[in-house]
């Protein structure tokens, strides 16, 4: 027995004669089960092809469309779990995120390096997407590097500012997308000659960021350059 | 920012600015503290296993105050010792009209010794005694001492309540009311009203921390409260409880007289508590599945309509709110308005007000609106008042909101159970003993 680590009510295990039989081991989850459901998951077959985002039919949708214009190449083809703009997730960001509640990695942490290595296996390099020096020393940890905690991730981006840069979060969508190129390559270069890249971040809202990433990546030799979020 | 900012405070760095934190008197402690195993956090002051409390990069931080900002072992308290620095108040600064009955008057003056001489005290009164006229008198001559005090109730509901009653009798002092859901920038005042979590960010402020609903969540079972509200108080400060119903542990402090007590048994107009009338109702149990209430209470919620009294209906849970209010609009004529109201109601403030404005009649509710808000002319029905949710201090509360005003010092309680269960037997039980008391005062 323990504490839910959203609502603080107590989580019971289920001591049942399957539980028994298949020799699993014990382990209690983090979250009750009420909890668990009030994040909604996004289904593979109801998703925008090009970001993830959830809609009724598996297409394009119109920011992508936007997108493929602007860049040469292919999309991200961003897969995400859940959707952001729905309550429960956002308390969620903004306890885990903003209040640095380190604890709450442990919320999606399984099921999102599960959901990383079922879709992109061990040729394609996981690459987290860095926060500044700044960010680090308030914050204490990196956001996405908590949720994958347990698979290996290359670190090859990193911010060009160490401090002072405005937070996306703090920006409506239009100043989103005219933000500059954030990031540089710190350093081996030699790994990223014809390799497969998967970028890893929390959220994705405009794609701005994930896609100045795909660029720079694209730029210094990769041979193609895909996402996961943890919501949409 | 001024040095005025941290006087009595207790804040980390990321919230105050630079030139602060180089203040002469300024007083710096680490946040939390590592110790063995565990971390000690030395603002709310509770423990915690630091395995699962480790950021990245070593450090540890405090998962039970985390609301008000997060502390971790690299993080300062920084504070400014209380220096009392308030304009000399020379003439009462009580604008309060009002008089108080011969009981009243005499807990009034037991409490004024009491924050005279320091310790710590228990005011039992009945609900709607009238406790907050009885603060008065002391309040104001700590002001005029120059004493700082605060007001703190574990309750929102509570504050906001009180804050505009103190406002005016206290016409010409400055007051702030401090919350987690208010935009009000901090100043330094001598007279503070906050809901208790807010006292985490005080530290040996206050000679006079009075605190309103002890017995209330979150305040009952968070040690972290009772931490923060010894922390809040001066060395020789006094400390004040208020409750109707005081929990067991409060009692057996009294007993081992660690609690100094004075007893209020009688209303502020001299009536006694109504007494709760309990239905035996077997249909509540299946109200789920048909969403269908019993002759018996139809019959009660039509005579409420025709006398023409606003009504409050409490039921045990949320999911609960939606078909008893469904059920009950059904009964009543179209104009007979009302609506639902619980803690995570977005319109809930504006909804209570509304009720007092008179805009609505009734409204369905849940134990968030047990305590501390005061319509003038209730009638009361609480709908399953056997289920687990109701404790014996909920249901007292609740039979408390009745029969609160000079014209109208009765009114209807009714207890609707399926089963007439321990916490509802000792609900009642315990309002007969205050009559039985009562009524000896009375005579």
């Amino acid at each position: 027995m323990s504490n839910c680590l959203l609502c603080q009510n107590k989580v019971y295990f289920d001591f049942n004669l399957k539980w028994l039989m298949s020799f699993q081991k014990y382990s209690i989850s983090k979250v009750c089960s009420r909890c668990n459901d009030s994040f909604e998951e996004i289904k593979a077959s109801n998703c925008c092809l090009g970001c993830g985002r959830k809609q009724n039919q598996q297409m394009m949708c119109l920011d992508c469309r936007q997108w493929k214009k602007r860049i040469t190449g292919e999309l991200l083809d961003n897969k995400a779990l859940y959707v952001y703009d729905q309550t429960a997730m956002r308390s969620f960001i903004e306890k885990y995120k903003f209040l640095g509640d380190y604890r709450l990695r442990l919320v999606f942490q399984n099921k999102f390096e599960k959901f990383i290595s079922i879709n992109y296996d061990k040729d394609w390099l996981y690459v987290p997407i860095p926060i500044d020096e700044e960010t680090m020393q308030i914050r204490g940890f990196n956001q996405i590097e908590g949720l994958t905690t347990n698979i290996p991730l290359t670190r090859v981006i990193s911010m060009r500012e160490k401090r002072g840069r405005i937070k996306q979060s703090h920006k409506n969508k239009k100043e989103r997308m005219l933000t500059k190129q954030p990031f540089k390559i710190s350093e081996q270069i030699s790994q990223l000659k014809k390799a497969k890249i998967l970028l890893l971040d929390d959220i994705y809202t405009t794609g701005r960021t994930l896609y100045h990433a795909r660029n720079l990546l694209m730029q210094h030799g990769a041979e193609t350059v895909k996402s996961i979020t943890l919501c949409r | 920012m001024d040095e005025e900012f941290l006087y009595g405070r207790q804040l980390p760095e990321t919230v105050i600015s630079h030139n602060l934190r180089n203040a002469p008197n300024i007083e710096k402690r680490p946040a939390v503290l590592k110790r063995g195993k565990y971390i000690y956090c030395q603002r709310c002051g509770n423990k915690t296993v630091r395995d699962e409390v480790a950021l990245p990069s070593q450090r540890y931080y405090c998962p039970h105050c985390i609301l008000l900002g997060r502390v971790a072992t690299h993080n300062l308290l920084y504070s400014i010792p209380e220096p009392h620095h308030f304009l000399k108040i020379t003439s009462s600064p009580l604008t309060w009209q009002g008089t108080l009955s011969k009981l009243q008057a005499i807990c009034s003056s037991e409490l004024l010794e009491v924050a005279q001489t320091g310790g710590k005290h228990l005011m039992w009164a009945v609900t709607g005694a009238g406790k907050t006229e009885m603060l008065f008198e002391t309040i104001a001559w700590a002001l005029q001492k120059g004493r700082r005090i605060a007001l703190a109730s574990p309750r929102v509901d509570v504050c906001n309540e009180l804050y505009p009653r103190f406002k005016q009798a206290f016409n010409n002092i400055d007051i702030i009311l401090l919350h987690g859901k208010q935009n009000e920038k901090y100043r330094y005042t001598q007279l503070v009203i906050c809901t208790t979590h807010q006292l985490l960010r005080f530290f040996r402020a206050f000679d006079i921390l009075i605190i309103d609903e002890v017995d209330a969540f979150p305040f009952v079972g968070d040690k972290g409260l009772a931490y923060a509200a010894d922390n809040a108080l001066t060395e020789k400060g006094t400390l004040i409880y208020l409750t109707a119903t005081p929990s067991r542990k409060l009692l057996q402090q009294i007993r081992k007289k660690q609690l100094t007590v004075s007893y209020l048994p009688l209303r502020f107009h001299g009536y006694l508590l109504p007494e709760p009338i309990i239905i035996l109702d077997s249909q509540l149990k299946v109200f789920k599945k048909k969403n269908k209430l019993s002759r018996k209470i139809i019959k009660i919620i039509k005579r409420w309509e025709s006398e023409g009294y606003q009504f409050l209906i409490f039921v045990p849970k949320i999911s609960l709110l939606e078909p008893v209010y469904q059920s009950v609009k059904k009964i009543l004529k179209h104009d007979t308005t009302g609506t639902t109201v619980f803690s995570g109601d977005i319109q809930r403030i504006k909804k209570v007000s509304d009720m007092r404005k008179l805009k609505y009649r009734y409204l369905i509710t849940t134990t968030i609106l047990e305590r501390g808000v005061t319509f003038p002319a209730l009638n009361i029905l609480i709908l399953k008042a056997d289920d687990t949710n109701f404790t014996v201090s909920a249901l007292v509360q609740i039979a408390g909101r009745v029969g609160r005003s000079f014209k109208r010092p009765e009114g209807d309680i009714y207890f609707a159970c399926s089963e007439y269960s321990r916490n509802v037997k000792a609900a009642v039980a315990q309002i007969k003993f205050l009559n039985k008391k009562g009524s000896k005062v009375q005579k």
